[in-house]
């Protein structure tokens, strides 16, 4: 199959998908409506949107990947060639042969019982009957090495569960890639990835298109990614296309509303100023005292057997009354460990862990008991931190029965104090959390953890698992229930760039040691470390012209760090 | 094997049992009419049992099934349809000639006996295989001659090297039994397995139940432990010397643990092997409805006469129950129908009043309490509040925990209830109602049981159950009775040796006995056995409930 | 090394697990108010003579001591009894019963085919019985297929093996006279008899068990086939056959294999019920014969085997888990 001549590979037009429910009773609700798109040669198009807008489903009713449940109508064409209703073996010719695919999970996306080797292989034989197994294997190799892991062949002998994210979503590329398709389908390619493997996996990708001349179809909610990689744009929300442009128009010039509020909720970066020294510049006056601190602790993991991981080493961290202090890394970097720390959950191999004055370490179990009532903790993902069974009103009021006494109705009054606090409905009480949004639910979480009046909260990546526009109104709702309530807080996070909005003091951490510390508004801007560096560096930020700036700065780095290694 | 309700059914059908003559017998079952005997074909016998051994030592077989095949004893059971059975000479030209009062007993054997190796059948060796029944290696059998011969209390058989010198062989061809009381019924005695001679150069106690030399018209050919078991001719037998013996098949097979209903579903089929087989085993309850309403199948279903006794014997050691006023209401009590019912109707039995069971000698029938077959609940709560204990019994009862001895035991449950008799079931395990009310524990007030006779004396009804040296340790007076006047009568009637004589001892120690109530007497089981439609002279005689195998034949 | 280590300490855990059994059992049987020496004083019983029974069979001892005696005889050997009759029984002696006149060891090994030859038979059938319906009956959620699939299944989970195993001897043997109606070929003696003589026991067990494995594979298929890596086999172009046949169905046997090797195991400790209906003399039937008849030393022997098989099955799955299952494999980072 010779690429066509003319620049347009995939042609979407007036698509429609709609689900019908299990059993198929109810009448079929329509979750895209009249979508078209065009993706060219050598071009990225992303479909950005936010969850619920049909992003996906669009993206997957291209190669039918829909379950049995979902109907589609309009037309998809590859070339002349009509996909909608092509038959069940054209189909499979086209999936991997002319369409390539990513998916989001690559830990998911691959099978855990097979080697990476084999996966792609597959792949390739599938679409070559005649290719033996030497040559496959060959081939393997050479597509692993085309997409810049280290060791294809150990890479190649590898399971999933043995490769770390990043390698592994660069092998799910080398696979969608191994027949040289026409188009590459990526369905947020990046999201599971920390922030510096993604820029990676972002440049892998757009070296790949214009070396292999495919055209991209991006699928994403992150305006940083579309930024950095996107030729064309196309807005969705609720199943339909609200703006189609050019990536410099959609971020110089939105035209619909949406587009607008989407950009304006994304938390930006300050300009990075990589060789500049760091105005003395802080936000806030120094505070006095100590709500909460770390000091020289190292926290170990045992695994089975002799295995042990050392998750935290030497941390020291201090947070002041009243004071928020942003932690960020990487997965794996420590940070949630030392979060965990403060909130006396796991022992200490070395140092000590204060929390209102106690250390954690030596308390008695009654004391502990005590002193947790001035903490409140707020988890990533409020679905799994609630109790299914419990309604809004019990859950919030659970820690108010731990740590004090109060009768029926002073309880019920402090529960709808707290959920006027946090801007909820006070019907909401009787609710069960299944029957609330992500962002009522963490609303929900952020009332109970501050209904004792803690001294300290501690917010583990609070917003991770939110929609931007959903993250922006947490993050003003939090900002204000701090500057009431005047809890100190420890942040923890991901996301430098929600890190900057809301914390006063930044702690980097790398490896389980804090590498760089400071105020934030300097050490996002200035950074001293190397690695803060490369982090904020490689943090795509929403604007297309910036953004490849920033591009140019982090390959600089990348080149720095692979020269000096 | 065992004769106690509480041993299961497996067991039950293995044990086997003898029948005194019986001068009217009230329901001959013989299923297939009399045939002249035929020679030649297979026949094959289907039995639950996991094992048999042929070792005469350890073997409770009645004289006329399996071992009665193989080995022959000095005396044996005649066994016929309509029938009295008699107790005829075996390997001895007669059963036995009594001197010293009963005290000694002397047996001359047949000319030309021989063992399937050609060797000849001496007293010797009847002596050793009684010897060798002493030994603790091959206890288990049936062992009536070990409290009766003279001396033979502290004998432990002659693998140490000793002789008992209680039996004497003066010559190959004479054996004496010195015994240490009177015994009228040693005739009978003299026919149970261990009477069998086993040659002592072939003795290995551990391996001579599985091939045994063989005196009788068939020899084990091959034996396969829990699955078969195959008989072929024994050429050294004499049929002339034989007189019980038709020696019919060629060839016996016994297939070893077939589950019950299935065997009895096959031989209902009656196609292939089945048709020439016969059940080992009682029919159980669905089978035997299901052959009832089939006329095919009717034909070929035997039925026994009432036969073994089944009892509701109460511990007259505990509490109230050692109270003969109470025992004496509670015999009103029992509702005899619901538990025929229970048991399985008209077919399964009848109602019961005396000890000694119909088919035995000597037996006179008798109603101490007499009552309508439901019982008279009314006079029981009447005698009872007499007694002092209106409504205020609570007995427990122990029972085998299966579904239809349970099933009975409710059924009897009821009828005392009515006459405000709290009955609680305490269901175990049947080995462990066995152990626990012949042993020494005497933690019951009721036990259910069955207890059919070793030999067809009244003897075998009355003494194991009622004689006071019974109590514990393994034997069977569990109702733990002890009356020194019964004990008397039944050590007087057992050394009288002329039968008319002692049978009347026996008809009044039976009803001594039921004066003081130590047991209900309930009913007079009846077994019901199939066999396929190429078996002939397939019956069963008065006693025991159990067909006779030695005259089975086959159609050819 | 690290092998040898690991396999040597499930070795000893093995040793302990089972010296252990082989204590509860002999504890749990002299809790029970049974005299097994009763069972062979023959009738009428003295206490002499019981006293004598007891003696020879070693039961007149403490039972902790009688324990002591078997465990030692299972390294040692013992001898029963005293003279010409005495009975030598060569380490390793699982004890001797009198019952049979047989060593414990010989009559498990004699009943080792029977149970083997029906529980791996069966447990063939009922793997790819189960499989493939619960295979058919995912791909097929709430169709006829389906709902029909999963009311056999039903009707195989609740159902009584005694049951079903003389139902299907009545139809197939009886009236149909297809089949046997019971007992056991040995495989050495006539193959094709072999075959013939088990296909009905196979097929009841395969009907009782399969019932299981459709629905574990059922739950876990419809499970699989939503993962990533379902959409990721059909994205890159592989059949649909080949997506679940490679892709899916590796992934649903990690959990049948684990429920499959127990099963297994526990079947060939003795199939009791199966057995006890189509006449076979396997293990089962002869733990049912020696509780039935308070034989001890075989209820203890068998009551062994049983769970020394068990372990083993464990250990076989730990093994297979790793081999299905890359992520379970020790020493991978």
């Amino acid at each position: 199959m010779s690429a066509p001549a003319e620049p347009t590979v995939l042609q979407v037009t007036d698509l429609s998908i709609s689900f019908t429910t299990q059993g198929g009773r109810a009448a079929p609700r329509e979750v895209v409506h009249h979508v078209g798109f065009t993706l060219e040669r050598g071009r990225v198009l992303a479909l950005v949107g936010e969850s619920g807008s049909g992003k996906s489903v669009t993206a997957m009713a291209t190669l039918r990947l829909l379950p049995n449940t979902a109907q589609i109508e309009g037309s998809v064409r590859l070339g002349s060639e009509e996909l909608l209703s092509a038959p069940a073996e054209r189909l499979r010719r086209v999936r991997g042969g002319l369409i390539g695919t990513v998916f989001q999970e690559p830990m998911g996306a691959l099978n855990p019982v097979f080697t990476i080797g084999d996966q792609i292989a597959e792949s390739l034989l599938a679409h070559h009957r005649g290719l033996d197994r030497p040559a496959a294997r060959r081939r393997v190799h050479e597509l692993l090495d085309l997409v810049a892991v280290t060791d294809p062949a150990r890479v190649a002998r590898s399971f999933p569960h043995e490769l770390s994210g990043g390698q592994l979503q660069r092998a799910m590329i080398a696979m969608a890639i191994s027949n040289n398709p026409q188009a590459l389908i990526a369905d947020e390619p990046t999201t599971a990835l920390d922030v510096t493997v993604q820029a990676e996996i972002l440049a892998l990708l757009r070296d790949l298109k214009d070396r292999l001349g495919m055209a991209v179809l991006l699928i994403t909610h992150d305006m940083g990614v579309v930024a950095d990689i996107a030729d064309d744009v196309a807005v969705m929300r609720d199943g339909q296309i609200v703006e189609r442009a050019d990536v410099l128009s959609v971020f110089k010039a939105p035209q619909h509303d949406y587009t607008k509020a989407l950009l304006a909720a994304v938390p930006r970066l300050p300009s990075l100023r990589i060789a500049e020294p760091a105005p003395a510049h802080v936000r806030h006056p120094a505070r006095q005292g100590v709500a909460a601190a770390v000091e020289d602790a190292t926290i170990i993991y045992r695994g089975r057997g002799r295995h042990q991981v050392r998750a935290a080493e030497s941390v020291t961290l201090h947070i002041a009354p009243g004071e928020v202090v942003g932690l960020v890394g990487e997965s794996g970097s420590g940070k949630s460990t030392v979060g965990r720390a403060l909130a006396g959950l796991v022992q200490l191999a070395s140092g000590r862990a204060v929390l209102a004055g106690v250390d954690l370490s030596e308390a008695s179990r009654r004391t502990l008991r005590e002193v947790r009532a001035k903490l409140g903790i707020v988890f990533q993902d409020p679905a799994s931190s609630l109790n299914p069974r419990h309604t809004i009103e019990r859950s919030i009021g659970e820690p108010l029965d731990l740590h004090q006494q109060l009768s029926a109705a002073q309880r019920h009054a402090r529960v709808l104090e707290l959920l006027d606090a946090v801007q909820l409905d006070r019907a909401l009480a009787g609710r069960l959390p299944h029957e609330l949004s992500g962002g009522q639910r963490q609303r929900v979480a952020i009332a109970r953890a501050i209904s004792t009046n803690p001294d300290l909260l501690i917010a583990d990546e609070p917003t991770s698992a939110l929609d931007v526009s959903v993250q922006a109104r947490i993050l003003a709702l939090f900002g204000r229930l701090q500057a009431d309530f005047g809890f100190a807080c420890l942040f923890i996070s991901h996301d430098l760039a929600v890190v900057g909005e809301v914390t006063s003091r930044v702690a980097v951490m790398y490896r389980g040691s804090v590498v760089e510390e400071g105020p934030t508004d300097q050490t996002l801007t200035a950074p001293t470390h190397p690695y803060t560096r490369r982090l904020l560096a490689a943090a795509p930020v929403p604007d297309p012209v910036e953004q490849r700036r920033r591009r140019e700065a982090w390959l600089a780095l990348q080149q720095a760090d692979a020269a000096a290694a | 094997m065992n004769r106690l309700r509480g041993m299961g059914v497996v067991l039950a059908a293995a044990a086997l049992m003898l029948t005194g003559c019986n001068a009217n017998p009230a329901n001959p079952g013989s299923s297939s009419q009399s045939a002249p005997p035929t020679k030649g074909g297979t026949l094959t016998i289907l039995t639950s049992q996991t094992e048999i051994s042929f070792d005469p030592a350890k073997s409770q077989s009645l004289a006329i099934t399996s071992l009665g095949l193989v080995n022959r004893r000095l005396t044996t059971w005649e066994v016929a349809p309509n029938q009295p059975a008699q107790v005829v000479p075996d390997l001895a030209t007669d059963t036995g000639t009594e001197s010293d009062g009963g005290k000694t007993w002397t047996y001359t054997l047949k000319d030309n006996l021989k063992y399937a190796d050609g060797t000849p059948i001496t007293t010797t060796d009847i002596k050793y295989g009684l010897e060798r029944s002493f030994a603790p290696e091959l206890s288990g059998g049936l062992g009536y001659h070990k409290s009766l011969l003279a001396g033979a209390d502290s004998y432990k058989g002659p693998y140490s090297g000793d002789q008992l010198a209680s039996i004497q062989t003066p010559d190959q061809k004479t054996i004496v039994f010195k015994l240490n009381t009177p015994y009228g019924d040693w005739p009978w005695i003299a026919s149970m397995p261990a009477f069998s001679p086993v040659p002592k150069a072939k003795d290995n106690p551990n391996t001579y139940g599985q091939k045994p030399e063989a005196s009788g018209p068939y020899q084990v050919q091959s034996y396969t432990q829990g699955v078969s078991l195959n008989l072929s001719r024994n050429p050294s037998w004499d049929p002339a010397t034989d007189s019980v013996r038709t020696a019919g098949p060629d060839q016996i097979n016994f297939k070893l643990s077939q589950d019950t209903t299935v065997a009895a579903q096959s031989l209902i089929a009656d196609s292939g092997e089945a048709k020439n087989s016969f059940g080992a085993q009682f029919v159980p309850a669905a089978q035997l409805a299901q052959a009832q309403s089939n006329p095919n199948v009717k034909d070929r279903l035997a039925t026994s006469g009432p036969g073994a006794l089944s009892y509701l014997a109460f511990n007259t050691q505990r509490g109230a129950l050692k109270d003969v006023k109470v025992r004496r209401a509670l015999e009103y009590a029992a509702d005899r129908q619901a538990y025929l019912v229970a048991a399985g109707g008209t077919i399964a039995g009848e109602p019961a009043t005396t000890l000694i069971t119909p088919g035995i000698p000597g037996r006179e029938p008798y109603d101490l309490y007499p009552a309508e077959p439901s019982g008279d609940p009314a006079k029981a709560k009447e005698m009872l509040a007499a007694a002092g204990h209106a409504n205020d019994l609570n007995l427990t009862l122990v029972v085998a925990n299966d579904s239809s001895t349970l099933a009975q035991a409710q059924a009897l449950q009821q009828g005392f209830a009515k006459a405000g008799v709290k009955i609680t079931l305490k269901p175990l395990d049947a080995n462990t109602v066995t152990a626990s009310v012949t042993g020494n524990d005497t933690n019951y007030d009721l036990y259910l049981g069955s207890w059919q006779p070793d030999f067809p004396s009244p003897n075998a009804n009355i003494q194991p159950l009622f004689d006071s040296r019974q109590i514990g340790g393994g034997n069977y007076n569990i109702s733990r009775y002890s009356n020194p006047e019964v004990d008397a009568l039944i050590k007087k009637a057992t050394g009288t040796v002329d039968p008319a004589e002692s049978a009347k001892l026996w008809a009044t120690a039976d009803k001594m006995i039921m004066q003081d109530a130590p047991v209900i007497p309930l009913t007079y089981t009846k077994n019901s056995f199939l066999r396929g439609s190429n078996v002939r002279n397939f019956f069963i005689g008065a006693f025991p409930a159990y067909p006779n195998y030695l005259k089975v034949t086959l159609a050819q | 090394m690290r092998v040898a280590r690991f396999l040597g300490g499930r070795l000893i855990g093995m040793i302990i697990v089972l010296l252990i059994i082989t204590f509860i059992t002999y504890a749990i049987f002299y809790v029970l108010p049974s005299n097994p020496a009763q069972l062979s004083c023959g009738r009428p019983c003295t206490p002499d003579r019981l006293a004598q029974a007891k003696t020879f069979m070693g039961y007149d001892h403490p039972w902790w001591q009688q324990f002591l005696q078997y465990t030692r005889g299972i390294f040692f050997g013992r001898t029963f009894g005293a003279g010409p009759a005495a009975i030598d029984c060569s380490a390793p002696c699982f004890g001797y019963s009198f019952r049979l006149s047989t060593p414990v060891t010989q009559l498990i090994l004699d009943r080792i085919p029977v149970t083997f030859s029906i529980a791996i038979g069966a447990a063939i059938l009922w793997l790819v019985l189960g499989v493939s319906t619960g295979v058919i009956s995912a791909l097929r959620r709430g169709t006829a297929i389906d709902r029909l699939l999963m009311s056999i299944s039903m009707a195989g989970v609740s159902a009584p093996a005694y049951l079903v195993g003389l139902l299907g001897i009545l139809l197939f043997g009886f009236t149909l006279n297809m089949v046997p109606i019971g007992g056991y070929v040995p495989l050495t003696e006539s193959p094709v008899d072999w075959l013939w003589h088990l296909i009905l026991p196979w097929c009841v067990l395969a009907f009782i068990n399969a019932a299981i494995y459709t629905r574990l594979t059922r739950g876990q298929m419809l499970e699989v086939m939503t993962e990533d890596y379902i959409r990721t086999a059909r994205a890159k172009g592989l059949s649909e056959t080949r997506t679940i046949g490679r892709h899916a169905l590796r992934n649903v046997l990690i959990p049948v294999a684990t429920v499959f090797g127990l099963d297994l195991g526990g079947l060939l400790g003795g199939a009791v019920i199966t057995e006890k209906v189509f006449s076979m003399q396997g293990l089962g039937a002869l733990l049912l014969d020696a509780v039935g008849n308070l034989d001890l030393p075989v209820i203890v022997g068998v009551t062994l085997f049983s769970a020394f098989v068990i372990i083993l099955a464990n250990f076989v799955v730990d093994v297979s888990y790793g081999v299905l299952d890359p992520r379970a494999r020790t020493g991978t980072r």
